[in-house]
C-alpha cells in the first residue's frame, strides 16, 4: 500500500474522505476559535465602555458628595445614578472605587465613604455576596463589608467562620480583626482553628496596615491549648514590642517542646532585653 | 497656580484632580513617573508645584523628585505622597529635596494646607 502511494497512486476513497474530513474539521475549529475570540473581544470592549460610563457617573455623584458639602440625599437623587445603580456591573465598579478611596482618605472622608456605601444601597450587593453559596463570592462580600466597616454585618460575617473553605475562614478572621480588633482572636483560642504561617502573616499584615492597637488581654493567647494561637500571641507581642509578658514567655520556653515556638520566644525575649 | 500630580491609583488621582480643580488650581495629572519626567523636562515653566506618589510604574517618585530638583534656575516645591510610614523612607525623601511628606491615608484639606504653605513660602 505504502509502496503504491509512494508511486503516485490515487488515495483510496476511504482515505480521501478521511483527509477531507480532517481538513474541514481543522477549518471549522479555526473558524470557531476565531469567532469566539472575536466575540470575547467585542464583549470585553463593550464591558470596558460600560465601565467607563459607570465610573464617570459614579464620580459625578461621589466627588460632589465628598468634596462639595452636598448632602447624601441630594446626590443620591441624581436620576442617572438611580438608573445605573440597579446594574450589577455598576455596583461592582462603584464598590471597588469606594474601597480604593477609603484606603487613601482618612477622617471624615472615610466615614463619608462608609455612609455612602450603606445609604446608597450598594451594601446590599455585598450582603448578597456574603450570603452566596460560592466561596469566592463569600470572600468578596466579607472583604467589602469589613473594609467599609459595615458594623451591622458583623454577626453575619462571624457566622461564616465555620465555612469548610480555608480562604473563607481566613477572610472572616481578618474581617473580625479589622472590625473589632485583635482581641477577636482570643474567641477562638479554645477551638481547633488552625492558624498556619500563611494565615498568621495575613493577620500581622492586617494589623500593620490598619494600625490595629494592641489589646489589653494579649497575654491570654499564651495560655491557649491551641499552639497556633500561642505562636500568633508571641508574634504579636514581638510586633507590639510589649515587655510585660516576658515572665510568661520565659516559663513557656522551658515548658514547650515545640522548636519553632522556642526559637520565636527566645527572639522576642532577646529583643525585649535589648530594648529595655 | 499649576500643579503637576503624579499618582498611579486611578481613583485617588481622579478624585484629587477634582478636589484641586474645585479649589481653583490647574492640574496636569500622570499615572506614571516616566511621562511625568518627560513633562517636567518640556514644560518646566508651567509647573508651580509637584505632588508625587513614591511608588510609581516605569520611574518612581524619587526619580520624579530628582528631575524636579535638577531644573535649573527654578525652585519648584514637591510634596511626596506615600503609604509607607517608615521613618527611613521619610528621611531619604527629605534628603532628596522633598518639601513636604504626606502619608496615606490622609485628609484632602491637610494636603491643601501644605500646598498653600508652600505657595506662601514661594
Amino acid at each position: 500500500m505504502r509502496y503504491a502511494a509512494a508511486m503516485g497512486d490515487p488515495l483510496s476513497p476511504v482515505m480521501e474522505r478521511l483527509v477531507l474530513f480532517i481538513v474541514i474539521a481543522t477549518f471549522l475549529t479555526a473558524l470557531l476559535f476565531f469567532a469566539l475570540t472575536l466575540y470575547k473581544g467585542i464583549k470585553h470592549l463593550r464591558e470596558d465602555r460600560k465601565k467607563a460610563k459607570f465610573q464617570a457617573a459614579l464620580e459625578n455623584v461621589l466627588f460632589h458628595y465628598l468634596f462639595e458639602e452636598k448632602s447624601l440625599e441630594e446626590v443620591l437623587g441624581d436620576p442617572i445614578f438611580r438608573a445605573m445603580k440597579r446594574d450589577v456591573l455598576f455596583q461592582r465598579v462603584a464598590i471597588k472605587a469606594i474601597i480604593s478611596l477609603h484606603d487613601n482618605y482618612s477622617g471624615i472622608y472615610s466615614k463619608k465613604l462608609e455612609q455612602f456605601f450603606e445609604v446608597s444601597g450598594l451594601v446590599n450587593y455585598s450582603i448578597a455576596r456574603l450570603e452566596s453559596s460560592k466561596w469566592p463570592f463569600i470572600v468578596e462580600g466579607v472583604r467589602d463589608l469589613s473594609t467599609l466597616n459595615h458594623d451591622a454585618s458583623y454577626s453575619r460575617i462571624a457566622s461564616r467562620i465555620t465555612h469548610p473553605h480555608e480562604l473563607v475562614k481566613m477572610e472572616v478572621l481578618l474581617a473580625l480583626i479589622k472590625m473589632r480588633g485583635i482581641g477577636e482572636i482570643t474567641k477562638f483560642q479554645k477551638t481547633g482553628l488552625l492558624l498556619n504561617d500563611w494565615v498568621q502573616s495575613n493577620i500581622l499584615y492586617t494589623v500593620k496596615k490598619h494600625k490595629i492597637a494592641a489589646p489589653a488581654n494579649l497575654g491570654i493567647m499564651l495560655s491557649s491549648p491551641n499552639k497556633t494561637v500561642v505562636l500568633l500571641g508571641v508574634r504579636l507581642i514581638r510586633y507590639y514590642q510589649v515587655a510585660e509578658h516576658d515572665e510568661t514567655l520565659s516559663g513557656l520556653i522551658s515548658e514547650t517542646a515545640d522548636a519553632k515556638l522556642k526559637r520565636e520566644i527566645s527572639e522576642v525575649l532577646a529583643k525585649n532585653t535589648l530594648v529595655n | 497656580m499649576n500643579i503637576l500630580l503624579v499618582e498611579d491609583d486611578e481613583m485617588l488621582r481622579r478624585s484629587l484632580v477634582f478636589y484641586l480643580k474645585s479649589n481653583q488650581f490647574t492640574v496636569e495629572a500622570f499615572d506614571n513617573g516616566s511621562d511625568a519626567i518627560d513633562f517636567i523636562k518640556t514644560a518646566t515653566n508651567s509647573i508651580d508645584l509637584v505632588i508625587t506618589d513614591l511608588n510609581l510604574p516605569f520611574a518612581g517618585g524619587k526619580q520624579v523628585l530628582q528631575a524636579v530638583k535638577e531644573v535649573k534656575g527654578m525652585e519648584i516645591p514637591v510634596i511626596v505622597l506615600t503609604s509607607s510610614g517608615v521613618e527611613a523612607t521619610e528621611l531619604e525623601v527629605f534628603d532628596l529635596g522633598a518639601d513636604e511628606f504626606v502619608t496615606k491615608p490622609f485628609s484632602p484639606p491637610v494636603l491643601l494646607k501644605r500646598i498653600n504653605k508652600l505657595i506662601v513660602k514661594q
